[in-house]
């Protein structure tokens, strides 16, 4: 090798270095609490973030999925119903690979009894994009500067409307879902959700169930009621799959009379989402799954959870107020007064 | 030499043709310039220019087109 | 796996450097011609084969026209006078032809199956709809960058057929030629002699190139992440729900749509030659500050030059010198006189490059329109050369003074943003639709209200900001300030700098993350 090969080598693993350097420094100093109010924070970071800021070993149940999970499950419903603590920690899409890494994040301060994983993530597949995931998710966890990047959005972006509780948005509205009553039997199945579970998802399974056995948490399989993501075929799938890992399986399609799911009351865009009606007969359902099947503590009453109590009543207060609305009218609503005025001001 | 020069000059008379070396690659002569100057060449030098010879090294001098005139009569 | 995405930049590209580094000279080209065709199969799986295929039959070609070339040298130097020369000459030119034809058709016939043949069947359909039959649409999957690697194989066939350099004897320096990783999917079309040396040489990895490779590919990202990608969030919507709006915003989307497109291709052609640029391969450019010209006619020597010069080359040249067009340009000038002949040569020549720039891009008659416009507004620019200069001349104005010029430049804007309009629009009718629109309903004020919740505050400053940064860049190179060239030349803790600023610039402001679908590169679509 020539001295000068030799220099070049030293130069591109230093400048590697301090790239590596800066990326550790960086993330360190971006604590997205520290130095940001953590209700500025709307994108699909909010909730891991919030997970964060929960006292520590208080939740007793995770609750992971794309959208189906965060829409159906209102953590402040079970703790009225039950006093048992949850937390959703989906987001809207979620591919295993990240849902790995939000249990990670999640159980750094937690120590969480059950994780219940939303099914759909587990059908939801592109190759291309997985296989990104596979190199970018490790980064964005390891550096938090990646992950958390946009933050410096909020220093020019007023503060968003929506609210979280325990990872959940109060959304309202109603839109009925009016197609076939019977839709186990139609075929679904978009470019990014498959039939079958493909063979890098349960991989990442089996690392997130590898991740849970070490911690002594038990993973609980379920499918939230959707008449336009559900059929028999994928019911079918998660069965087998369910079966082959040796976890509990609970399919809420087959359950929807049992629940009382109303489709023309219960969700929120035509048989996609559940909406707050909705999500109230999943958790009740789930209450008292847990009560008579699981080892669950009720905390209510204990004065270091008071903070539940405090939340459930500002809850209540936003339910009421929002009168049926999802934020997205809020917004909208919001919007159109402040142009109005805006444009009103300036005739006179 | 002199009766190129000249057409030349009635394409565009703003430009210094004797010592010009990129009238291609400097886009001085444009597309247009150059379907009026084949014509032009041909009709003067009685020679057909032919696709192959359109070339920038045949057109980037008044030097190089004369050049390509003298081998194209001689054929 | 596209160019911008990190299993590329992350993992594909570090890893082929350092294979190509550690394997000996002569198999270097063996490496390269290696990880393009995984990377191809990477897109298109098995259509590889295809790819081959075209190669080999590239490769053919020219041997065939060559060999002929060489018989007919044989037979002339048995010839004794000129005239037997050129009746030989004559002779062997008939299969030479036959040779041109047959490469050039194949080629472009596969090409028009996969692309076209569809868009054929679906207006025959239209017309035969009436007659009550109906044929049926074939079947095709895509393969990735035929657009671009037949162009290339057209190109080469053409130039070993005038003689401008020998058919290439070697297979996999051709193969090589034709399908090189970076430039597979976006281009920039080269010509044989641009690369093919300079690919299969297998020259070690230096510092210079590595460097200046490097610099190219984070400015490329930066464009591509910072702007763009966060401009097509807007465009997606207005272009998408282009009903309901009008008037400003049908302006405010040409104009992003046009910003976008620019970043986004000149960005990634800066990821594609930053990274030839590695293995010391020097590809040809394919912008220069398009958006300083003065004319339709300079923005098409600015704006993705290497398909211009293609067509230029292969199709503008010859048929000017085509013996049809002379002879009519020869009866022309007799009868009309010297203007008139060359308003109309123009016009032929333009013509079938316009409707093939126009198709080129894609199947569909927005496409053949968008085609058109330019030609006729080409066309109207050439006509109107020798009046223009009359005209000022007679006002006492030099055409250089700089309000004029800035004048002429805010023109050509008004052409491109037209023209990407269309370009962009759904379909044709809606392109027509979006267009006079512009004309109803005009409120500066209704952008604020209908602004689509896509795009925030923080979006609109990291576009803006970014915008002034690439546009001082350009600026600065325009008037002759090389700034890649400075940062490259300085001292090494002044070069990190900046290098490190762009990155962290990127990692801090660019459109990524999870939730955001990396915005596939609208030109691999062509």
């Amino acid at each position: 090798m020539t001295q000068d090969s030799r220099k070049s080598i030293v130069k591109l693993i230093l400048f590697g270095g301090i790239t590596l350097l800066a990326l550790v420094i960086a993330s360190a100093m971006m604590k997205p609490t520290k130095w940001f109010d953590e209700k500025l924070i709307q994108d699909r970071n909010a909730r891991t973030v919030q997970m964060m800021e929960q006292p520590e070993n208080t939740i007793d149940v995770l609750n992971l999925g794309d959208s189906l999970s965060t829409a159906g499950f209102s953590p402040m419903e079970l703790w009225r119903d039950q006093g048992y603590t949850s937390f959703n920690i989906g987001a809207d899409g979620m591919r295993m690979n990240e849902a790995y890494y939000a249990v990670v994040e999640a159980c750094e301060k937690q120590k969480p009894k059950y994780l219940m994983i939303e099914s759909l993530t587990l059908f939801r597949y592109a190759m291309g994009q997985d296989l990104q995931m596979l190199l970018s998710q490790p980064l964005y966890h390891r550096f938090s500067f990646l992950k958390y990047h946009n933050i410096w959005k909020s220093l020019v972006e007023e503060k968003g409307l929506m609210e979280y509780h325990r990872g959940y948005t109060i959304n309202q509205n109603v839109w009925e879902y009016d197609g076939e009553e019977d839709y186990l039997n139609l075929n679904v199945g978009d470019s990014n959700s498959k039939l079958t579970i493909s063979a890098l998802n349960s991989m990442t399974f089996d690392r997130i169930k590898k991740f849970c056995d070490e911690r002594g948490i038990e993973i609980i399989i379920y499918s939230m009621p959707s008449a336009k993501n559900y059929n028999q075929i994928r019911i079918d799938a998660m069965e087998a799959f369910a079966k082959e890992k040796g976890v509990t399986y609970i399919d809420l399609n087959e359950k929807a009379d049992d629940l009382g799911i109303d489709w023309t009351q219960d969700t929120n865009d035509g048989g996609d989402h559940m909406n707050l009606n909705g999500a109230k007969k999943v958790v009740k359902y789930f209450g008292n799954y847990f009560r008579e099947n699981l080892n669950l503590t009720d905390h209510r009453g204990d004065p270091s959870y008071s903070d539940w109590d405090e939340e459930l009543v500002e809850y209540d207060k936003l339910v009421e107020e929002m009168d049926g609305k999802s934020y997205l009218d809020i917004y909208t609503e919001k919007k159109n007064k402040e142009w109005d005025e805006k444009y009103n001001n300036k005739q006179k | 030499m002199e009766e190129l020069l000249e057409i030349l000059q009635d394409i565009d008379d703003s430009v210094d043709y004797e010592n010009e070396t990129a009238l291609i690659d400097d886009h001085i002569l444009d597309s247009f310039g150059i379907i009026t100057l084949i014509s032009e060449i041909e009709e003067h030098f009685d020679i057909e220019v032919d696709a192959a010879e359109m070339t920038p090294e045949n057109f980037n001098s008044a030097a190089a087109m004369w050049k390509m005139i003298q081998r194209l009569q001689e054929n | 796996m596209a160019i911008h995405t990190n299993l590329y930049l992350l993992v594909f590209l570090p890893l082929v450097l350092i294979i190509y580094q550690l394997a000996p000279k002569k198999a270097r080209w063996g490496v390269l011609l290696a990880a393009s065709y995984a990377l191809y199969i990477s897109f298109s799986k098995y259509l590889v084969l295809l790819l081959m295929a075209t190669s080999a039959f590239t490769w053919g070609i020219g041997l065939w026209l060559d060999k002929i070339g060489a018989e007919c040298k044989e037979k002339q130097a048995e010839c004794t006078d000129r005239k037997q020369k050129s009746e030989v000459k004559k002779e062997f030119q008939k299969k030479r032809v036959l040779a041109l034809r047959v490469g050039v058709l194949v080629l472009l016939g596969i090409l028009f199956y996969v692309n076209y043949l569809n868009f054929v069947i679906d207006n025959m359909n239209i017309l035969l709809g009436k007659l009550g039959t109906q044929l049926p649409l074939v079947k095709v999957m895509f393969p990735m960058g035929i657009s671009f690697y037949t162009l290339e194989a057209v190109g080469y066939i053409a130039d070993v057929y005038w003689e401008r350099y020998p058919a290439e004897k070697h297979l996999g320096k051709l193969a090589l030629f034709l399908s090189f990783f970076p430039q597979i999917m976006e281009g920039p079309i080269a010509r044989y002699p641009d690369t093919s040396d300079a690919l299969f040489a297998g020259e070690p990895l230096n510092m210079a190139n590595l460097n200046e490779g490097f610099l190219r590919i984070i400015w490329g990202l930066f464009k591509k992440m910072v702007v763009s990608d966060r401009l097509s969030y807007l465009t997606t919507h207005l272009f998408g729900n282009y009903k309901d709006y009008h008037g400003s915003f049908i302006i405010l989307a040409a104009i992003a749509y046009t910003i976008q497109l620019y970043l986004e291709f000149s960005g990634s052609i800066d990821i594609v030659i930053g990274s030839g640029k590695m293995f010391g391969v020097t590809l040809p450019e394919n912008f220069n500050q398009p958006f300083s010209a003065q004319s339709a006619a300079e923005f098409w020597r600015r704006w993705h030059m290497s398909l211009g010069n293609w067509f230029k080359n292969y199709v503008f040249y010859p048929i000017t010198v085509s013996p049809m067009v002379k002879n009519w340009n020869k009866t022309a000038r007799k009868k009309y006189g010297k203007y008139w002949a060359m308003v109309g040569t123009s016009a032929m020549a333009l013509f079938p490059v316009w409707v093939a720039t126009g198709i080129w891009h894609g199947a569909g008659w927005k496409y053949l329109f968008y085609g058109m416009y330019y030609f006729v507004i080409l066309l109207f620019g050439v006509a109107m050369e020798p009046i223009k200069e009359k005209n000022y001349a007679k006002m006492g104005l030099d055409p250089n003074v700089w309000w004029l010029k800035t004048l002429r430049i805010l023109k050509t804007w008004v052409i491109i943003f037209t023209g990407e309009l269309f370009f962009n629009a759904v379909n044709l009718k809606a392109g027509f639709h979006m267009f006079f629109s512009i004309f109803g309903n005009f409120h500066i004020s209704s952008i604020w209200k209908y602004w689509p919740d896509a795009i925030t505050t923080g979006d609109v400053w990291a576009i803006c900001v970014g915008s002034v940064i690439v546009w001082i860049v350009g600026f600065l190179k325009e008037h002759g300030v090389d700034v890649r060239g400075k940062i490259l030349n300085a001292r090494t803790p002044y070069k990190w700098s900046v290098y490190y600023l762009i990155i962290f610039a990127i990692l801090l402001f660019g459109a990524y993350g999870t939730g955001y679908q990396p915005v596939d590169l609208i030109y691999a679509g062509f």
